[in-house]
């Protein structure tokens, strides 16, 4: 009998996050395809959170992908050590028009636009991504930091942008 | 209108869901790997009944004197068991033919037999006996010197074994032959105790 892994919500959420990474609906679509297979083909593996682990797989993938096609380089973390500690304030405090979403997605590197999507939509603490990611909380928390200072200077230019 | 980035990119992203044709599509990924999966699991399953069924032939082909040795062993016990106890005879007679019309309630007819160590003996009667649970016939014999013993004769078990070898062991002292001749299953108890051979079976000698 066919056993349902997900429920549609959940491949939803599958699919956002492949979209979060290629910002392409096609493309995302395929990526979770193919990670699904992938996924499929770990039959029998004890999975504590099999939601979790398709990302880790979806993000492995395109990892893959961005190697191979030469699209665009994957940036390693590196460790900084002055880490500005606002994991619980996230990108609550930065007001923006539906338009500027748009813009600082279009203008965001897929590891930047996937921070965004872990953090803003999934709400995953720094502790998750930093496990799904397989790197350290203060590796992730600068990067948070560097993104924040990225997205106000892409905002700092609009009229409407405002840093909270 | 301004809102979090967090709340927009909630919005944004939100907005974006798969259509019922995807859904299906990773379904039927889903059902493919089920099905596949199950197909695995069976060529696994094939893969390791292989030499649980080599284990089983070699089992049954090789150590299947022990099963057999181990069916015998209670009939060996049960025939030498009566044997010892002597019971009293119910009939009396000098030959099979005589002795015939007394065991007409067993499910087979009582046999002479060929067999010379039963052949130099002089039958002088018997009784009905259980044996593994089936009416058996006890027919005393008497031997050299006068020495007592037991001819048995019931049915073959339906499973067939004790049917090819002819084998004697030893039990409690006591000499026992078992074999099956004319579709009965026969047994004799009695006879020496050789020297050095006391208590339960240390033999297994098939003679055929």
């Amino acid at each position: 009998m066919q056993a349902k892994i997900f429920s549609s919500e959940t491949y939803n959420q599958a699919y956002r996050y492949c979209l979060s990474l290629t910002h392409h609906e096609d493309d995302a679509f395929d990526l979770l395809q193919t990670s699904f297979e992938k996924f499929l083909k770990q039959e029998g593996k004890e999975m504590d959170n099999p939601k979790f682990y398709l990302f880790r797989i979806i993000r492995n993938q395109f990892i893959d992908m961005c190697r191979k096609n030469k699209t665009w380089k994957w940036n390693e973390y590196k460790e900084e050590n002055n880490v500005a500690l606002f994991e619980k304030q996230m990108f609550d405090d930065i007001l923006v028009s539906k338009d500027e979403v748009e813009q600082i997605l279009s203008n965001t590197s897929p590891d930047d636009r996937e921070l965004l999507y872990l953090t803003a939509v999934e709400e995953y603490s720094v502790r998750e991504i930093a496990e799904l990611q397989d790197t350290s909380r203060g590796t992730l928390l600068s990067k948070l930091h560097r993104l924040k200072s990225k997205i106000r200077q892409q905002l700092g230019g609009t009229k409407i942008g405002r840093i909270g | 209108m301004n809102s979090t980035l967090k709340d927009h990119l909630k919005t944004h992203y939100e907005s974006h869901s798969l259509s019922n044709k995807q859904l299906n599509e990773l379904e039927k990924l889903n059902f493919k790997n089920d099905f596949y999966g199950e197909n695995k699991r069976s060529k696994k399953a094939i893969f390791w009944s292989i030499p649980a069924l080599v284990a089983g032939v070699v089992f049954i082909f090789f150590v299947s004197p022990k099963r057999n040795s181990l069916t015998s062993q209670q009939l060996v016990e049960e025939m030498v068991y009566n044997h010892n106890k002597t019971l009293n005879l119910e009939f009396s007679g000098r030959t099979i033919e005589e002795m015939k019309p007394y065991f007409g309630k067993l499910d087979f007819k009582l046999v002479p037999s060929q067999r010379q160590f039963v052949k130099e003996k002089r039958l002088i009667g018997g009784r009905y006996i259980s044996i593994n649970n089936k009416l058996a016939a006890e027919l005393k014999l008497k031997g050299d010197n006068n020495k007592n013993y037991t001819w048995y004769q019931t049915s073959i078990p339906a499973d067939g074994t004790l049917v090819n070898n002819q084998f004697e062991t030893y039990d409690h002292g006591v000499k026992v032959i078992i074999w099956a001749e004319k579709g009965v299953l026969h047994g004799i108890a009695g006879g020496p105790n050789p020297v050095g051979i006391a208590g339960k079976n240390v033999a297994f000698v098939p003679n055929n």
